[in-house]
């Protein structure tokens, strides 16, 4: 067999390799993080969603090229630009969401507070 | 009837006391709640000093969230009757006996500029800005208001209720119009003079002038008011 050839094999091995590594390392990571409670299990969802697409492209590196093919890409690292540029607007749309809602609560609780308080301090006679 | 008379301010040291004496011949029966936004001077001070309820939020949220915290309180506290009064001195306190007569019938009452003729003066850009708001407010199903950022407004028990559980956050007034018609709740102006502001600084500067007219267009044309 041609010594190129199997030097390509080698190297692909190798990237696919600590790509996996990385890729596990990165699940528990998540795993780690969502279990010490310092990230939501829906906050995670999306980041879980990443990690899945990130190993399915690892484990058959063929996908890629047929996803980039099936969408009319002709040059499959664009995909990895768009999914990724894709995958971090909805990040950042996720987290856009979320600081919405806590600015909410933020300021219901101020209220809350500050009812409270006025309540405790009677008055001036009127 | 138990009214209360929300008077939201943010560091209004200069002008709360003076208001607060206005409010001296307010309706029998009625209360003063200051709504004291996070303000960094005396307007606290100042308005305990003047005999007034005051309710102090921690830091500062905004116009639509201190209203908002007299409405939950007017709520919670069963009155009948909620008005909204600027403590900068230009709400004219002669003006809410004929607003709580004009309350009839009505969800809401709001004091305009613009109804009659009353020689206030505004500048171009604000007098565009609110005949933009009303043609839109128009458009959307709210016709027929006049002055749609006018924050002098008293709302009986179904408003104070609509507004304690929802209210628009920023730059509330025109949005509020919008929340009260899809719920079918009747609403009037009624004509008043106002005067200028006696100090403080108003919530709306220049540079904020155009993020205000692109954030309350957007907020009312995606559906503001449900």
């Amino acid at each position: 067999m041609d010594e190129a050839f199997l030097m390509a094999v080698a190297d692909k091995g190798r990237v696919q390799g600590w790509a996996g590594l990385l890729s596990m390392a990165t699940f528990l990571l998540l795993a780690a993080l969502v279990r010490q409670g310092w990230l939501k299990a829906s906050y995670a969802l999306v980041w879980f969603g990443g990690w899945a697409t990130c190993t399915t492209f690892i484990v058959w590196p063929g996908a890629m090229d047929r996803l980039a093919g099936a969408l009319g890409i002709g040059y499959s690292p664009t995909l990895i630009l768009f999914m990724l540029v894709f995958a971090l607007s909805l990040v950042t749309l996720h987290l856009a969401v979320a600081v919405t809602r806590l600015s909410r609560q933020v300021t219901r609780l101020a209220q809350e507070q500050a009812l409270r308080q006025g309540k405790a301090v009677p008055p001036c006679a009127d | 009837m138990r009214g209360l008379i929300i008077v939201p301010a943010f560091n209004e040291e200069a002008s709360i006391t003076s208001t607060l004496a206005r409010l001296q011949s307010r309706p029998a029966g009625s209360d003063v709640l200051v709504v004291d936004d996070g303000s960094k001077d005396a307007t606290a001070r100042l308005a305990r000093a003047a005999g007034a309820r005051v309710v102090s939020l921690p830091f500062n949220l905004g116009i639509g969230a201190a209203v908002q915290t007299g409405y939950i309180l007017a709520a919670r506290e069963d009155y009948d009757w909620a008005l909204q009064f600027d403590a900068d001195g230009q709400h004219p306190a002669s003006a809410i006996d004929r607003m709580v007569n004009a309350l009839e019938g009505q969800a809401c009452v709001v004091g305009s500029r613009y109804l009659v003729d009353s020689g206030y003066k505004s500048s171009v850009p604000r007098r565009l800005g609110s005949r933009y708001f009303s043609l839109l407010l128009a458009l959307l199903g709210c016709p027929g208001v006049t002055d749609p950022s006018s924050g002098f407004r008293i709302c009986d028990r179904r408003a104070i209720a609509l507004f304690a559980r929802r209210y628009p956050l920023d730059y509330p007034e025109v949005e509020a119009h919008l929340l009260l018609a899809r719920r079918r709740l009747p609403v009037r102006e009624m004509a008043v003079s106002m005067s200028r502001r006696e100090g403080g600084k108003s919530s709306i500067n220049t540079l904020d002038s155009v993020f205000y007219m692109f954030k309350v267009t957007l907020s009312l044309s995606l559906g503001g008011g449900r």
